[in-house]
């Protein structure tokens, strides 16, 4: 198990390392970008459940060794609606770039880095195969898991 | 200070936040879920996680390719 992820990880790298060389608005960037999102689209079709349960993520989510109080998800909502408040504020706020930087500015300044965009693309890379990870968990209850 | 210069703060600000949010849900997983859980958690919606994974897709073209 050890050496596949270690070979998943290694082709991740790699796949990165290539992708990074490419420039935006062109084919090979068009390529490799669209390789990954295909690659995201066929492993969410795979392995996620056709017909999602609220309560059974609800039951799955709430170990009943930890005891949950208020809202847990409540933190995250108000980030994201934070994030994209501020990302909005700065789009539409008038003035240059440089002084509203929106968050693809920054990962254009990033990306002029190639270590840095390498370091994005696996972090990208990384976080699709998280998402796919999450949204199929439930997909085995632990019933199945033990049969 | 310049506009500029705020702008970055509260983008860092934010970043941190972010972070801190990640770990307290290692710590203080009551009180705080883990990204994981929030994921898994938005997409038990039919339609909201087609969105969200069509925005993860954008995301990813609009970074890279455009």
């Amino acid at each position: 198990v050890r050496l596949g992820r270690a070979m998943v990880w290694a082709a991740a790298l790699g796949y990165s390392l290539i992708a990074a060389t490419t420039t935006p608005f062109t084919l090979p960037a068009d390529v490799l970008t669209a390789v990954a999102i295909v690659a995201l689209a066929a492993g969410v079709a795979v392995r996620w459940p056709w017909r999602p349960r609220r309560a059974r993520a609800r039951r799955e989510s709430s170990s009943p060794s930890q005891s949950v109080s208020g809202h847990p998800y409540l933190p995250w909502c108000g980030l994201v609606f934070l994030l994209v408040a501020w990302e909005l504020f700065n789009y539409l706020a008038p003035g240059t770039r440089a002084e509203h930087p929106t968050f693809s500015s920054i990962t254009d300044a990033i990306d002029r880095f190639y270590l840095l965009k390498t370091l994005l693309f696996l972090a990208w890379l990384y976080l699709g195969w998280a998402v796919i990870a999450s949204g199929a968990r439930r997909h085995r209850t632990k019933a199945e898991a033990g049969s | 200070v310049s506009t500029s210069t705020i702008s970055y703060v509260v983008w860092a600000l934010l970043g941190a936040a972010t972070v801190l949010l990640w770990a307290l849900s290692y710590v203080r997983p009551g009180s705080v879920a883990h990204p994981g859980a929030a994921v898994a958690q938005l997409t038990t919606r039919p339609v909201v996680r087609i969105l969200f994974v069509l925005g993860f897709m954008w995301l990813g073209w609009h970074m890279f390719a455009r």
